[in-house]
């Protein structure tokens, strides 16, 4: 709880210390939100105006067909649509698996499986950095079968369908599952399939609403693999396409409508579901 | 239990996928069959479809026993990557003209391009000199051994952008000579608050590609080879230091560049085209009517000319690189000799290179570099009748002066090695000439210790 | 595990799921073989070869490739812009959000609101805000320099400026990271009981000697565990210097893994020595997420299970209420 005792508050010292402390984060909110503001006034301005050496504010002549000629220049819908693709399989064959894999250790606990957790967990100790050549290497000629999977949404898929944290979680919440709720259901003749769908994932819809959403998050931000594995201009991510973009052939105007586009998604996510965001972070803390 | 199952699993996949490393052999069919990744992307113009449209018609209509793939490389890739994931896949274009004559070395010692010495030697073009052969010793070996033909060579100069030295209040009928009137018209043609630049500096990775011929302008050399073959780095004599100075003078004394020098060179080209800049460095193709109208500049506006040497009546040069025909590693005999055809058809048949140029004279696209059939060069220029006025003159001359790209093995490390210590001089304020000249002494001593094989000391 | 006692009483019913268990397991077995233990081990296997791509793997060398990292003066130099990397983030971002989860978590009134203000810029795409500070930073017309100007003082280069440019990167990142973790630190800082604050308040204790002596020893664990997560970071440093900077001004913000990625797709086709260099920060961050691993889990894993159970419980029995 707060250092400062809701008693201290009546004295002047108290009163004072909460005041400054007040000041001291209300200062700090502009600072914060003005980079997003000078993103969004340069949506705004002419190539000309966003290069002059006195920058401002607000465009003198604001501009408006920056936005239609975004959008038409770099197909940035299709960026998008790659990353929905990209987001929403990786949600349903990442979770799929973890939630079998999570059930199964927590519930079923077949021989043997305790090793398996730990097979699980210890993926957590590899760094994406470390396997995204490598990753590059096996899906040029997958598995020996001369599968190119470079280009393809499957390489980015498969490689994203292993993720140690969604199992950690979800093993550690179905292990809190009172077990004689699963038993009766058992009495009654449901197989451990009809548990898993009818009993135990309508009990565990905040922790899965806390994967889903740190899944997407994890993979609308990916940068490094998407750059390896889907060099493609027409498989571009919206990162992606970002890193293409401002190194490429465009103005700074392009390049802010683009980051202005890159952010909606994540602030109307936020506005949905932060609940579900913030519990991530305070259930786990971190992710591996 | 678990464990060796697991472990057994791993050994499976990993020897599943050496597996499939190792096979990558060719089908032969009873045609032949060829991959040509030759078609445009979709965002090019119209013209540069109907160019491909009679390629393609060309080669067809002449060689009716070779079965070919027209295709293209991903949009957006970076090509050489693009084509190394092909060919570590077992595919990937038969015979390529994407890469640049420095690359050839470095691809013949990893064994991605294929040995064609047997269709160079017995070359009737060559034999009979009609082949450009500028770029021979990069494209071969000491012992013989032939990798490529050329291709496409290029010329690169300062261009420079007569609407913006108007709007600056400058004449662009006058231009530099010599080092001083450059560095003093480039500061007169600043005005950062637009912003308009009077130089653009490449900075960037690729900025030993500018500096070299600045160095050449001051009467030095980037390498110079010794009598027994190895090589003596060359850019830490006297004309390099004045040369990395020159520019450190343009950066900070007469602050008539910009300066963000980590820019790639994609954003350098699209200041120039944007009218951002009075001097800049390139090479005519760039500037074609389409790449300009995008940013509202039109062709005439733009010229060339070779650099300014050091002094009055110093050496003027320009810069001549170029991209070379290479063939696939894993293509079969049959498939080398029907791509040896369609080159020599493509870039050496003189019926059809006449036919390709009026094509694009008349759509506006015939481009200014200069033909690798060294007997048709003039011709080439002659065909251009819709060039804005002066472009062939001042081609002309740009040519007249050029001189290729320094070859030399380990040429692209010393690239490499170099771009830090003139990233450093050029953003250096106030650095003395003796600092200059110690970090490229430092640079070069590095080379010498890393390459002695191929860099040695005098 | 620590949950691995907990499946003593329900040892008996085992035997009647164990195939259908492990059939559960396949896929998650299948994948995690593949694409992370499959990939990390070809790396190794990889880095001891000088690739020949037409004829893969190509030649073993050994350990040539890593002996050739050692004599290499990019790699030092990238080893030593990771350390100042993250020397300078312990400076500039470290402390910051322990000293912002502090201050809001002594609001009252409007905490929420605080508390997302702060949040929402750490929520925009980490690469979008990259190029945005990029722009920022750009020496000839961005805002820093104007800033600078009006200030009266002279213009910088800012990311063209090797000894400005780690300042610079580091930056965003007290926007980014900094929402991020200050929401990890003021759970911390919720768990703490008022009770302790209490008694110091009665011993007489200051605002500021409370803070030091109660609140931060007892978020320690986490802040610990948050070091060694930057330390991670520093070495995986890769998407900020190959936006930002690819790697200049004169070398710089040359990492170890974005040396690594140039080997092997910047025309030289480098992959043994490539991935050597990636198994190299492979084995250093091994040891250290082992290390966060170990220091993480009781604090996570304990508040996790009192959280999560007493709701799982509150619902589990309001459906069993409802059937």
């Amino acid at each position: 709880m707060a250092a400062l005792h809701p008693i201290e508050r009546k004295t002047m010292k108290g009163r004072v210390t909460y005041w400054v402390i007040i000041a001291v984060l209300c200062v700090g909110v502009p600072i914060q939100i003005f980079p997003y503001l000078w993103m969004l006034s340069g949506v705004f301005k002419s190539n000309r105006e966003i290069m002059r050496a006195v920058p401002t504010l607000i465009p003198k002549t604001p501009v408006f067909n920056n936005i239609p000629e975004t959008f038409a220049k770099y197909n940035l819908m299709q960026n998008f649509w790659n990353t929905m693709i990209l987001c929403g399989g990786t949600i349903l064959i990442q979770c799929s698996i973890s939630i079998l894999a999570a059930y199964s250790l927590a519930k079923l606990k077949p021989r043997g499986s305790r090793f398996v957790l730990l097979f699980f967990l210890g993926t957590m100790m590899i760094n994406e950095q470390a396997i995204a050549i490598p990753s590059y290497l096996m899906f040029n000629n997958f598995l020996g079968t001369g599968l190119n999977l470079i280009n393809n949404f499957w390489s980015l898929l498969l490689a994203f369908s292993a993720w140690g944290w969604s199992i950690f979680l979800l093993k550690g919440f179905f292990d809190g599952l009172p077990g004689d709720l699963l038993e009766s259901a058992r009495i009654d003749g449901a197989g451990p399939m009809g548990i898993l769908l009818r009993i135990v994932m309508p009990l565990s819809k905040p922790v899965l609403a806390v994967i889903v959403l740190n899944t997407f998050m994890a993979v609308y931000n990916q940068f490094m693999f998407p750059l390896i594995l889907l060099p493609d201009s027409n498989k571009y991510t919206i990162m992606i396409r970002i890193y293409a973009t401002q190194k490429g052939s465009a103005t700074w105007t392009n390049v802010m409508v683009l980051l202005s586009f890159a952010t909606l998604p994540v602030l109307l996510v936020y506005l949905f579901a932060q609940r579900y965001i913030v519990q991530g972070i305070s259930m786990t803390g971190l992710k591996g | 239990m678990r464990k060796s199952l697991v472990a057994l699993a791993l050994t499976v996949a990993m020897l599943l996928s050496l597996a499939g490393f190792a096979g990558s052999a060719v089908a032969e069919g009873e045609k032949v069959k060829l991959k040509l990744y030759m078609m445009p992307q979709d965002d090019v113009q119209e013209a540069d479809w109907t160019l491909y449209e009679h390629q393609k018609n060309a080669v067809e209509a002449k060689f009716p026993d070779v079965e070919i793939e027209w295709t293209r490389l991903a949009p957006g890739t970076d090509y050489r990557q693009q084509y190394d994931t092909l060919l570590m896949a077992g595919d990937g274009p038969t015979f390529t003209s994407q890469f640049p004559y420095v690359d050839v070395q470095t691809r013949l010692a990893n064994g991605t391009i294929a040995e064609i010495t047997e269709y160079v030697v017995n070359w009737d073009l060559k034999k009979q000199g009609l082949v450009n052969s500028t770029f021979d010793q990069a494209l071969s070996t000491p012992d013989g051994k032939w990798y490529a033909v050329p291709y496409g060579p290029y010329v690169t100069g300062i261009t420079y952008n007569k609407a913006v030295i108007r709007e600056a209040g400058g004449d662009p009928s006058v231009l530099p000579t010599t080092w001083s009137q450059f560095a003093e018209l480039a500061q007169q043609y600043t005005d950062k608050d637009e912003p308009r630049f009077g130089y653009l500096l490449l900075g960037s990775d690729y900025n030993a590609w500018t500096f070299t011929p600045w160095v050449w302008s001051a009467g030095g050399e980037m390498v110079r080879q010794n009598e027994d073959g190895s090589w003596a780095i060359a850019f830490n004599e006297e004309p390099g230091v004045n040369a990395a100075m020159f520019m450190n003078e343009l950066v900070w004394t007469r602050n008539a560049t910009q300066k963000d020098i980590l820019e790639s060179y994609d954003d350098y080209q699209n200041h120039f085209k944007a009218g951002q800049a009075a001097f800049g460095w390139g090479q005519p193709p760039d500037f074609t009517v389409e790449a300009l109208a995008k940013f509202d500049q039109v062709q005439d506006d733009i010229g060339v000319f070779p650099l300014p040497g050091k002094d009055e009546g110093g050496m003027q040069v320009a810069f001549a690189g170029g991209e070379v025909w290479t063939m696939s590693p894993i293509a079969s005999k049959e498939q080398r000799d029907a791509a040896w055809d369609i080159i020599n058809l493509i870039s050496y048949d003189e019926d059809y290179l006449l036919e390709r140029w009026a094509l694009m004279d008349s759509l506006g696209q015939l481009d200014a570099r200069p033909s690798v059939r060294t007997d048709l060069v003039e011709k080439k220029y002659s065909m251009a009748s819709q060039w804005p006025e002066g472009w062939a003159a001042e081609l002309s001359a740009a040519m007249a002066m050029a001189k290729p790209e320094p070859y030399c093995p380990n040429w692209n490390d010393l690239k490499n090695e170099i771009v830090i210590p003139l990233q450093t001089i050029y953003l250096k304020e106030g650095i003395t000439f003796d600092e200059a000249k110690a970090l490229l002494d430092e640079c070069a001593d590095r080379l010498y210790e890393m390459y002695p094989q191929t860099f040695k000391k005098p | 595990m620590t949950h691995a006692s907990a499946a003593g009483p329900r040892r008996k019913k085992r035997g009647g799921f164990g195939l259908i268990g492990w059939v559960f397991l396949l896929p998650a077995l299948i994948s995690f073989t593949l694409f992370k233990y499959y990939p990390i081990l070809l790396g190794v296997f990889v880095s001891f070869f000088k690739v020949d791509i037409v004829r893969m793997p190509g030649t073993f060398v050994g350990l040539a490739n890593y002996a050739r990292a050692f004599t290499d003066h990019f790699f030092a130099t990238a080893i030593k812009n990771n350390i100042e990397f993250l020397l300078i983030g312990l400076v500039m971002t470290f402390w910051t959000p322990i000293l912002l989860a502090t201050l809001i978590n002594e609001v009252r009134r409007g905490k929420t609101i605080l508390r997302t203000m702060y949040y929402i810029p750490a929520i925009a795409p980490g690469i979008a805000m990259m190029v945005l500070w990029k722009f920022i930073w750009q020496p000839d017309y961005g805002l820093a320099n104007f800033i600078m100007r009006t200030l009266g003082l002279k213009d910088q280069l800012w990311l063209n400026d090797a000894r400005l440019v780690k300042w610079c990167m580091s930056v965003p990142g007290l926007v980014m990271g900094g929402g991020m973790n200050m929401l990890i630190y003021l759970a911390a800082l919720q768990d703490i009981p008022e009770e302790q604050h209490e008694s110091a308040l009665i011993d007489g204790a200051g605002f500021i000697k409370r803070v030091t002596r109660i609140s931060l020893p007892q978020i320690m664990p986490i802040v610990t565990t948050m070091l060694v997560l930057a330390v991670i970071s520093s070495f995986n440093a890769f998407d900020n210097v190959m936006i930002m900077t690819n790697g200049g001004p004169s070398g710089a913000t040359e990492t170890i893994i974005l040396y690594s990625f140039k080997q092997a797709y910047f025309g030289n086709n480098d992959y043994g020595y490539a991935l050597a260099l990636s198994t190299m920060t492979f084995l250093i961050i091994f040891a250290l997420t082992a290390l966060q691993m170990s220091l993480d889990r009781d604090w996570s894993v304990e508040r996790m299970k009192r959280d999560e159970k007493r709701r799982v419980r509150e619902t589990a029995r309001a459906a069993r209420i409802g059937r």
